[in-house]
């Protein structure tokens, strides 16, 4: 009897466990798929600035993700809609691209693993606590570009505004001692400051293993007066100049890194997969990264004029070459 | 009544696309403020390539710009470049490229390749007698070389080089179709589809356009000076000119790796203009067709070592029926004889060209670029015909041969011959100092028929500040006679020579390009050119009649460009352009007729909201002499005014919508004429026309 009881509650045991295992395997291929099937939310917007998008959406693509949607939102399109959409395709995570994007993201971060891309920084854009990379690149991408493309460059001289960049200072501060690079950082309150330091910078002021990096911050440089002035002068006085806006480049500085929109996709999309995995932030005020993947575009007059020969064993590092004469 | 509901419908509608613009703009702000400019955004993401300068002087246009200049065919593309005219031949209303004052009634003087490969023709040195240009909604971007460009393209790169550049996969990418319609019976429509996912490039491209061609009324012609002498009344004077066209062009191209095959066809039927002898000819026809096919072997070898071979066969037909002059015609008072039926002939040409070149970039030696390229160009006119139902007496007039003979075989206008031409060219960029570069080239063409030509280069580069950059430019450039001017026979007006050489030129340029202002960029362009050996069709001794092709003419000229480019504001562009050439032949010590002495050209391109565009133009055309021996007045300058509206609506993104108005004051526009006078009152171009289009793109 007791040996009958014996068998009844292996058999019991047996029966729960092989149901339990039974239903891991119903449920672990649901479990995964979801895991695996992502959306992108972006702007609906006109080319040129709609393949920024596409090709972002390709680089999820590219974190083996095995379905990712896509949602074209405009102003009209509530956080309801967004969480609709999500509920309708059974998606686990989203990456949210763009301004309104990131508006809806903020609606959205308490229900809805998230990231956010594609969008510039600003005062208020860290406040928000939500996971991301911003399209401004990351100190750590300019510097790795000026030793790659300049390896005979040993300090770079940034003029800034400690009010609105000082905590970028501070980083690249870091990153610039990580590439072997000295940082020579020229504080100043307004933009007439800003020329003072620049004058003073580029009249001698900088040493001839030295560059200058151009910040796009307003406070320090100023398009139709203050930029005019530092590539005629840097032109005179053969200093290099590195940005992080091609448009710079194509008015004379001699390189800038540009996003790489398929790189930054796939970022997003492995962020997206870190976090659904546990592994991630979800939120913080850390979580916002800045962009890593990033191109390099060299002006190749400028480039010439500086006698940087050695360019042309370095093609391989750029991306957009920029000849404008 | 409008119901409530519709009202609100409408409300909602209206709200949406503007709040959809709102969004779209806020979003564009955000990523301008990172990227500059669109332009920027472009490069950027890939979609259009940063231009890289040639040392020369070069216009770049772009498939935007097409868009902007609203244009449905090449010639209107070209005639936006500066110092380049488009003129027409009373033949068909081919376009005739007139650069720096260099004119040709055949359309010779201009190298027109098609992704770098020659759609020269050798029996006339042009691109065919039915030709008659092409559509643009396969075109990326068209690069115009002005001045020689021989040391590196060879024959036929004597006033200049138009390289068009077609769209490849990738910048298709996707599915484009669009319609388009408008005055003169115009319909034309396209369809693009390009794939370069997965490692391969796909790419299919087909294209139809047709018109019955504009109400341009030709007042006298030919026949009439003919009925006036003899008495008879057989002109169509005054009468419209033929211009209807009817052109299909498609295009294949499959590529993988460092392979790119690509194959082009295109198809031409139309009117043959005024008439081939410039008596109307409302029942002429030409046809004819050009396959293109080629492959490419393109690729980085070593270190160092840029490698490309092309391997291409272009096969080219042109079938006319004319009647030279009209149904009536009696020539019995001159020895000739009457044509109730009209004086009529099918001319056919046929032409295969079979090129290979090999190239090499080699970038190994410090502060050197060199190139170069050899190759081998077997041109072939291997079958011409020709039936008519008339001789020519010895004065050239025309006897009846009593109905339509074929006279391949025995009385001829020419018949086949072929040429081949081996080539060699080498050029290095030395940048000897930091701002300076010395750009060498020169090239060694052999042919069969005539002998060697040899074509030096040279271009001088000074990075002279910032914002300027000077250009000191020589080349010598060759136009190889053609078959026609080699070869004619039993034609008493025009006879081949076999003995001629090429006609050579030399040009010199000083050129400044300058960036005055980050919204401004602006260049000047000045040039002297001598032209040496010039064929042209000198009288034969008394009593002949005939011309014989000579190597007698010789042609200076100077001149300048002067272009503008003004980013008024972000939703305001200005660009323009204004040329000046004289001329002298320094035979007459006169103008040598038909180039404008001056060209104004000027666009604006208007955004007033991110989904319209709005582009204003106009052409100026001014000062055109008459040939030496044109007893005719001046023929009258031109304004023509076009104006072109495009739509994409926000909320139905890969839509566009355009409308086009095209000499829209309807300005009495003429183009000259021959110099024989036969036509007086010139070549009349189309007035006030419109037209309509639809395309998207999935």
């Amino acid at each position: 009897m007791a040996h009958a009881t014996a068998r009844a509650v292996i058999s019991n045991i047996r029966r729960t466990l092989l149901a339990i295992v039974g239903l891991m395997c119903l449920y672990a291929p649901l479990t995964l798929a979801a895991d695996n099937r992502v959306g992108v939310v972006y702007p609906d917007i006109r080319e040129p600035y709609l393949s920024i998008f596409t090709a972002i959406v390709s680089g999820v693509r590219q974190a083996s993700f095995d379905e990712v949607e896509t949602l074209a939102v405009t102003t009209e399109t509530t956080a309801e809609d967004v969480r609709r959409w999500r509920d309708q395709k059974g998606l686990a995570g989203v990456v949210m691209l763009g301004r309104h994007g990131t508006e809806l993201a903020q609606a959205l971060k308490d229900d809805v693993p998230l990231v956010i891309g594609a969008v510039t920084l600003s005062p208020g854009l860290r406040e928000t606590r939500l996971p991301g990379i911003a399209l401004d690149p990351d100190p750590n991408a300019i510097f790795r570009t000026i030793k790659k493309v300049t390896p005979n460059v040993k300090r770079v001289a940034v003029v800034f505004n400690e009010s609105s960049s000082g905590w970028l200072i501070e980083r690249a501060s870091e990153a610039a001692r990580s590439h072997g690079l000295e940082l020579i950082p020229a504080p100043s309150a307004n933009l007439s400051e800003a020329l003072r330091q620049y004058k003073t910078l580029l009249n001698g002021g900088l040493s001839k293993d030295g560059a200058l990096w151009l910040l796009s911050d307003r406070n320090v440089l100023d398009s139709k007066t203050i930029l005019p002035y530092i590539l005629q002068e840097a032109w005179d006085e053969n200093v290099l100049v590195v940005s992080s806006s091609v448009e710079h480049v194509k008015r004379g500085a001699l390189m800038a890194v540009y996003p790489d929109n398929v790189g930054l996709g796939t970022s997003l999309g492995k962020m997206l997969k870190a976090q659904l995995s546990g592994k991630g932030k979800a939120g913080g005020r850390d979580a916002l990264i800045m962009l890593l993947d990033t191109k390099v575009a060299v002006n190749l007059r400028t480039a010439k004029h500086l006698g940087l020969s050695s360019l042309r064993d370095r093609q391989s590092e750029i991306d957009t070459v920029i000849d404008p004469h | 009544m409008v119901g409530k509901r519709t009202r609100i419908l409408l409300a909602s509608i209206v709200a949406g696309w503007h709040a959809g613009v709102i969004a779209a703009t806020a979003e564009e702000e955000a990523l301008l403020s990172l990227y500059g400019s669109e332009e920027i955004v472009s490069i950027a993401t890939g979609q259009t390539q940063p231009i890289s300068r040639a040392p020369a002087v070069a216009t770049v246009i772009t498939r935007d710009d097409i868009h902007e200049i609203g244009a449905v065919q090449l010639a209107q593309v070209l005639e936006t470049v500066p110092g380049l005219h488009v003129s027409a031949s009373s033949i068909g209303y081919n376009p005739i490229y007139t650069m720096r004052g260099i004119y040709t009634q055949n359309n010779s003087a201009m190298l027109l390749l098609v992704n770098g490969i020659p759609m020269t023709q050798s029996f006339f040195g042009n691109q065919g007698q039915v030709w008659a240009g092409m559509p643009v909604e396969d075109i990326e971007r068209i690069e115009v070389i002005r001045g020689p460009g021989s040391a590196l393209y060879g024959a036929d790169a004597y006033a200049g080089v138009i390289n068009v550049i077609t769209r490849t996969a990738a910048d298709i990418g996707g599915v484009e179709a669009g319609v388009r319609g408008g005055s003169y019976d115009t319909r034309n429509a396209w369809a693009s589809y390009g794939d370069a996912s997965g490692g391969w490039e796909k790419k299919f491209y087909v294209e139809y356009y047709t018109t019955k061609g504009h109400d341009g009324v030709v007042g006298a012609d030919a026949q009439t000076s003919f009925d006036q002498l003899l008495g008879t009344s057989a002109s169509l004077a005054p009468g419209e000119v033929n211009t209807e066209r009817d052109q299909l062009d498609a295009r294949l191209e499959l590529g993988k790796g460092p392979w790119l095959l690509r194959t082009m066809y295109q198809d031409r039927r139309g009117g043959v203009g005024v008439g081939i002898a410039e008596a109307l000819d409302p029942e002429g026809q030409g046809e004819g067709y050009r396959w293109l096919t080629d492959l490419t072997y393109h690729k980085e070898v070593a270190q160092h070592w840029d490698l490309q071979a092309t391997a291409s066969y272009y096969d080219v037909a042109n079938e006319s029926s004319l009647h030279l002059f009209p149904a009536g015609a009696d020539f019995t008072a001159l020895g000739g004889g009457p044509f109730p039926d009209g004086v009529y002939a099918e001319p056919d040409v046929y032409e295969r060209h079979t090129r290979l070149e090999v190239s090499a970039f080699y970038t190994g030696f410090s502060q050197h670029s060199m190139r170069f390229g050899t190759g081998v160009h077997h041109a072939d006119m291997y079958k011409t015909t020709e039936r008519k139902n008339y001789e020519q007496n010895p004065f050239g007039i025309p006897v009846p041969l009593g109905g339509i003979d074929d006279v391949t075989d025995t009385n001829p206008f020419i018949r086949p011959h072929d040429r081949t031409i081996s080539f060699l060219y080498l050029q290095d960029e030395w940048r000897f100092a930091p701002d300076w570069s010395l750009t060498a080239g020169v090239r060694y063409d052999n042919y069969s028929d005539f002998g060697d030509t040899i074509n030096p280069r040279l271009a001088l580069v000074w990075n002279t500040s910032l914002n300027l950059t000077t250009k000191f430019l020589y080349g010598r450039a060759f136009r190889p006679p053609t078959f026609s001017e080699l070869y004619n026979e039993n034609n008493p007006a025009v006879l081949g020579n076999p003995d001629l050489k090429p006609q050579t030129i030399d040009t010199y340029e000083l050129a400044f390009d300058a960036r005055p202002r980050e919204d401004v960029r602006t260049s000047l362009n000045l040039f002297y050119y001598s032209m040496q050996d010039a064929i042209r069709f000198e009288p034969d001794p008394p009593p002949a009649t005939s011309s014989t092709a000579q190597n007698s003419g010789e042609q200076e000229g100077y001149g300048g460009e002067l272009e503008l480019s003004w980013k008024a504001a972000r939703t305001l562009e200005v660009v323009g352009n204004y040329a000046y050439q004289h001329s002298e032949d320094k035979g007459t010590e006169a103008d040598p007729g038909f180039a404008p002495a001056h060209q104004l050209y000027a666009r604006l391109n208007w955004t007033p909201v991110s989904s319209l565009s709005v582009h204003p133009q106009v052409s100026y055309i001014a000062d055109r002499a008459r040939a030496e021996g044109d007893t005719r007045e001046a023929i009258d300058d031109y304004v023509i005014t076009d104006l072109t509206l495009r739509y994409r609506p926000a909320q139905l993104r890969g839509l566009e919508l355009a409308i086009s108005g095209r000499n829209i004051f309807d300005e009495d526009a003429r183009e000259p004429s021959s110099s024989s006078g036969l036509i007086p009152d010139d070549l009349p171009l189309p007035g006030r026309h419109y037209y309509a289009e639809l395309r998207y793109a999935w």
